[in-house]
């Protein structure tokens, strides 16, 4: 179990996260779901201990980590595979770059620099330089939110995949995305972020889209 | 590109006009400062030359502590804070007025230009730099730590080469000013041994020779928009790609 205690961080006087606590199941993917600026994305860096909180402690997350970001944090002056070799540069162990750079198919692109790049391959990229630490669990801060449709089911079923291997916590104001893919739909309101509604998903993925309809319909009837 | 030349032969035909109306003795015309050039070709190019190494010398003193200054200033808040009033001092000391001086410690020749053209240059490369070693987006500041990237690797893998573009776009406007604060030296600190393009300057106000004046001041300029060109040259070679260009 992953377990944030008390939390507390007010980045310049302003309360983001106060006195907050959250438990989620490890070998999951949990969604946090929940307006833009209402801290949703600060609690996960605090999860992934990225920044460290003002206050509290955050206990069970595993040490082998994946962060992707909402805008791809790609360093342009590196080639794709330069980039994707970069968490091993930087001393963490990892697989064969080139294996995690076939897994999100982009085998044929490795030398090209970022820029050269669509914004799917980009954000592909990005998903490749945190699964070629292998990590034990994955943040996911908004991944799909500026990619079009077919990239959308692509990324979301390499991350699918993971699971329960990889324990995965995911950011999106996107409530059809975490009804399509979670295991718990964590719905939060704020700031100072408080959790609205912690919701078990108890089916298999792929979800028909009357089951994504129906946990979309339960989370927006406490929502609303 | 045809606006750009139209204005500069207007320019030119306004001189000209000009030139005609006051004499050669208060404005030489353009056949004159082309006549007075041909006549002082070898002290021209030996003056570029020395003003030139100079410069390149000044540019190279100030990229390196300028560098230096703003890595510095980036590891710790507290070196920021203890070299802020020298950074401050250096560019508000008009470096006129300590020239003379220099020249009391240095002797005549090129160091003394080489000092004034780093102390010129010196500002807009540390604050080019400065400003380039806080460029990183955020995300990637968040990725060097989810990794426990030490600060010197930080340095070397995100904020040197983010820092580059920046740096270059200071080095453009930092090439000008050491070619200012080079001449500047060069107006007190030279002798005319070896000659400076600076030292021909005051040597042919003085002599009445504008001709000639001219011809060192143009010379100048052009040292200095070469020296322009080349920066971005280089900008555009290495960093241009990063960003699709």
């Amino acid at each position: 179990m992953i377990a944030a205690r008390a939390l507390g961080w007010s980045p310049g006087g302003r309360a983001v996260l106060e006195a907050f606590d959250l438990d989620l199941p490890r070998g999951q993917l949990s969604a946090i779901v929940g307006r833009s600026g209402c801290g949703k994305s600060s609690l996960l860096r605090l999860l992934a201990g990225v920044r460290p909180p003002d206050r509290g402690t955050v206990s069970g997350v595993p040490s082998r980590r994946g962060f992707v970001f909402q805008d791809p944090a790609l360093l342009p002056w590196r080639s794709l595979r330069e980039n994707v070799a970069l968490p091993g540069q930087l001393g963490v162990d990892t697989e064969a770059v080139d294996a995690a750079i076939a897994r999100v198919g982009l085998a044929d692109h490795a030398d090209k620099l970022p820029a050269e790049l669509s914004g799917g391959q980009r954000m592909r990229a990005s998903l490749a330089r945190a699964l070629v630490s292998r990590p034990e669990i994955l943040f996911l801060d908004e991944p799909f939110a500026a990619l079009d449709g077919a990239t959308r089911r692509d990324l979301a079923s390499i991350v699918a995949a993971l699971l329960p291997g990889v324990t995965v916590v995911m950011v999106t104001h996107d409530l059809a995305d975490a009804a399509r893919l979670a295991d718990r739909v964590v719905l939060v309101d704020g700031p100072p972020l408080r959790v609205v509604l912690d919701l078990p998903v108890g089916s298999e993925r792929p979800r028909a889209p009357s089951e994504v309809a129906a946990v979309v319909a339960r989370v927006e009837a406490v929502g609303a | 590109m045809r606006y750009t030349l139209l204005a500069l032969l207007g320019g030119m035909g306004a001189w000209w006009a000009l030139a005609l109306w006051t004499g050669p003795l208060l404005l030489p015309s353009p056949p004159e400062v082309l006549t007075a050039a041909v006549e002082n070709t070898e002290r021209l190019l030996q003056g570029t030359v020395y003003t030139s190494l100079a410069t390149i010398g000044a540019l190279g003193i100030a990229t390196f502590l300028g560098v230096a200054a703003a890595i510095l200033a980036w590891w710790s808040p507290e070196a920021s804070r203890a070299i802020l009033p020298y950074t401050v001092l250096v560019q508000v000391v008009p470096i006129v007025a300590i020239a003379p001086l220099l020249v009391v410690w240095l002797g005549y020749g090129t160091g003394v230009a080489t000092v004034t053209g780093a102390i010129a240059a010196f500002f807009p490369v540390y604050s080019a730099c400065a400003t380039g070693l806080r460029a990183p987006s955020q995300e990637l500041v968040d990725l060097f730590a989810l990794y426990r990237a030490s600060r010197a690797a930080e340095l070397r893998w995100l904020r040197l080469p983010a820092a580059l573009p920046v740096l270059l776009s200071g080095l453009r406007t930092a090439g000008g000013l050491a070619v200012i604060g080079a001449i500047v030296g060069e107006f007190v600190g030279s002798n005319g041994f070896p000659v400076s393009l600076g030292y021909l300057v005051v040597y042919a106000a003085r002599s009445a020779n504008l001709g000639l004046c001219f011809a060192a001041i143009f010379a100048a300029a052009l040292l200095a928009l070469l020296l322009h060109a080349g920066i971005g040259a280089i900008e555009r070679g290495a960093v241009g790609r990063w960003y699709g260009r």
